[in-house]
């Protein structure tokens, strides 16, 4: 068993799932292994808020006991999943990493939970992420900061941290996360994994705290961008429970994945994304990726995007005031039990003026239309996800003195989230210090199986997703 | 009602106050990071006012509910 649990840790759903179907290999088997790895290392990486031993481990027998009856259900039937705790699991606590909520139990699942169980997934605990999602580091002092697997005094990024490095470690096979200004595709940036925010709408948002209701995003983040699609085709559709929710046809998120990178045009923005205050090794990295993509039948298109750097404001003007809007009544009860960087944003958004949260509105439509006219020429935009290396923690607390490190994170990836685009991390490279870099795809709004086939036709020319963390044990 | 009055400044002690008119717990570390915060949400609004939106208005900012009366 030890031999079969190193072999299974870091495969991928696409990889597991055959074992599965042909009984090969039992969902039991994998769920212990899974359950292994983080009784190994999560008292180190602290990616995990609960987990759930016997229930995984009775849904994994039930899961067994269905495949060999003939009732597979497909790829993620009998796969360790886990979730960021804004999400709800009926009868368990969904705290959003706060004392606030921590008696918060959910009298029913979220739509992603309830599709996921219909999919046969094997729901392992719930995950670490800042509180209430309301930043960007990955760090909180309520329930402990996550460590990045690939250095352990850097930090993973969040706000799904917890989601991050649980899957880097091979802890899971996969894990949600939720995306508001860059939160599923920051900490995949950063800890080497893939990470998609869909479509604003795409998939239900039901029964998950929120942060911003325009901008929140529920999205799927695993070791590959197949991976991401698996999850994606259980993940998508509409949900009457989400106001937001969008009617679109849902499409088959894997059928085109492979059909490579002949006739793709692809933009590079010549603005801000490139600029100088973007760190060189990622710089390095991003463009020895687009090189290959072009060497490997894409076409590059340059993009003038002169006003694209006042995305990030857009973002921020907005959530600031919604996450205002939904922390007024809680706060002014439970004040004490917040941290105090969240307490100071959110008292920081009271002064902020109702006609200023209109104008950010209006911006947002003036800032889409820029942003489809641009891409009207284009399938995907590449750029990197994240404009520095993963910092230190200790550089990102707020008591060493350096409030700001860490501050320009979301400065890439906030941008997708005003156009609500379809946007994926892919990793392209290390830097010198042996941490990851990631590289964001970003296609057409619910045009997901583009941007998906562009991160799996670079990674087929590349084993950087293939790569293990290198500041953790290896597998018992 | 009570009426809140704005005040441009980013001075800690005037979101100490209003912290206080609103029964909050604060410290004064908490009053600093918001002097700090504070900033970078005026520097944030400061360039959203720039952009001009004549004409882009939002498109959902009201959607009437259905009726839920039977036989409508």
């Amino acid at each position: 068993m030890a031999g079969q649990e190193s072999d299974l840790i870091y495969k991928s759903i696409a990889e597991l799932a055959p074992l599965v179907a042909r009984g090969e290999l039992s969902p039991r088997d994998l769920v212990q292994a899974s359950l292994n790895r983080i009784s190994q290392l999560d008292s180190s990486l602290n990616a995990f808020l609960d987990v759930w031993e016997e229930d995984s481990l009775s849904s994994a027998s039930i899961a067994e006991k269905d495949i060999a009856d003939g009732r597979y259900l497909g790829p993620l039937h009998g796969i360790p999943i886990g979730l960021k705790d804004l999400i709800d699991v009926e009868g368990t606590p969904t705290t959003g990493g706060s004392k606030v909520l921590r008696e918060n139990l959910a009298i029913s699942d979220a739509t992603v939970t309830k599709n996921l169980k219909a999919a046969g997934a094997i729901l392992i605990g719930k995950l670490n992420l800042v509180e209430f999602a309301f930043g960007t580091t990955g760090l909180n002092p309520t329930t402990g900061d996550v460590k990045n697997p690939w250095d352990k005094t850097r930090i993973t990024a969040g706000s799904s941290s917890g989601s991050g490095a649980a899957v880097a470690s091979g802890m899971i096979t996969a894990a949600l996360g939720t995306d508001t200004g860059g939160s599923v595709r920051m900490p995949a940036s950063l800890c080497g994994i893939a990470g998609l925010k869909p479509t604003y709408g795409r998939v239900s948002r039901a029964g998950v705290l929120d942060l911003s209701w325009s901008m929140d995003h529920v999205g799927p983040m695993a070791r590959t961008t197949e991976d991401c699609a698996l999850m994606m085709s259980v993940l998508a559709g509409h949900d009457p429970r989400d106001a937001a929710s969008s009617s679109n046809a849902v499409p088959d998120f894997t059928a085109e994945i492979a059909r490579g990178l002949d006739g793709l045009k692809i933009g590079i923005p010549n603005h801000y994304f490139f600029d100088e205050f973007v760190d060189s090794e990622v710089l390095a990295a991003v463009r020895s990726a687009i090189n290959l993509l072009e060497a490997n039948g894409a076409e590059m298109v340059e993009l003038s995007m002169p006003w694209v750097e006042k995305g990030r404001p857009i973002n921020f003007g907005i959530i600031l005031p919604e996450a205002v809007s939904i922390h007024e009544k809680m706060i002014s009860e439970h004040s004490d039990l917040y941290t105090s960087e969240v307490r100071s944003r959110i008292q920081s958004g009271f002064k902020v003026a109702a006609v200023d949260y209109v104008r950010a509105q209006r911006a947002r439509q003036w800032f889409n239309y820029q942003m489809a006219e641009s891409m009207s020429d284009v399938d995907v935009l590449i750029t990197p996800t994240v404009p520095i290396q993963a910092p230190k923690i200790a550089d990102c607390t707020p008591s060493s003195g350096n409030p700001g490190a860490g501050s320009e994170l979301a400065m890439f990836t906030g941008v997708f989230d005003v156009t609500g685009q379809p946007s994926h991390s892919v990793p392209c490279g290390f830097t010198s210090d042996g941490t990851p870099i990631g590289m964001m795809i970003t296609g057409h709004p619910f045009d997901e199986p583009m941007v998906l086939r562009v991160g799996y036709a670079f990674e087929q020319l590349t084993n950087w997703h293939q790569k293990p963390p290198t500041d953790i044990p290896t597998p018992n | 009602m009570k009426v809140l009055k704005m005040k441009q400044s980013d001075d800690p002690q005037y979101f100490s106050n209003r912290a206080q008119e609103h029964e909050f717990v604060i410290s004064e570390e908490d009053a600093g990071e918001i002097d700090r915060v504070g900033m970078d949400v005026a520097r944030t609004y400061s360039i959203i006012r720039q952009i001009d939106t004549t004409g882009y208005e939002s498109v959902a900012i009201f959607v009437p509910i259905p009726s839920k009366r039977k036989g409508y």
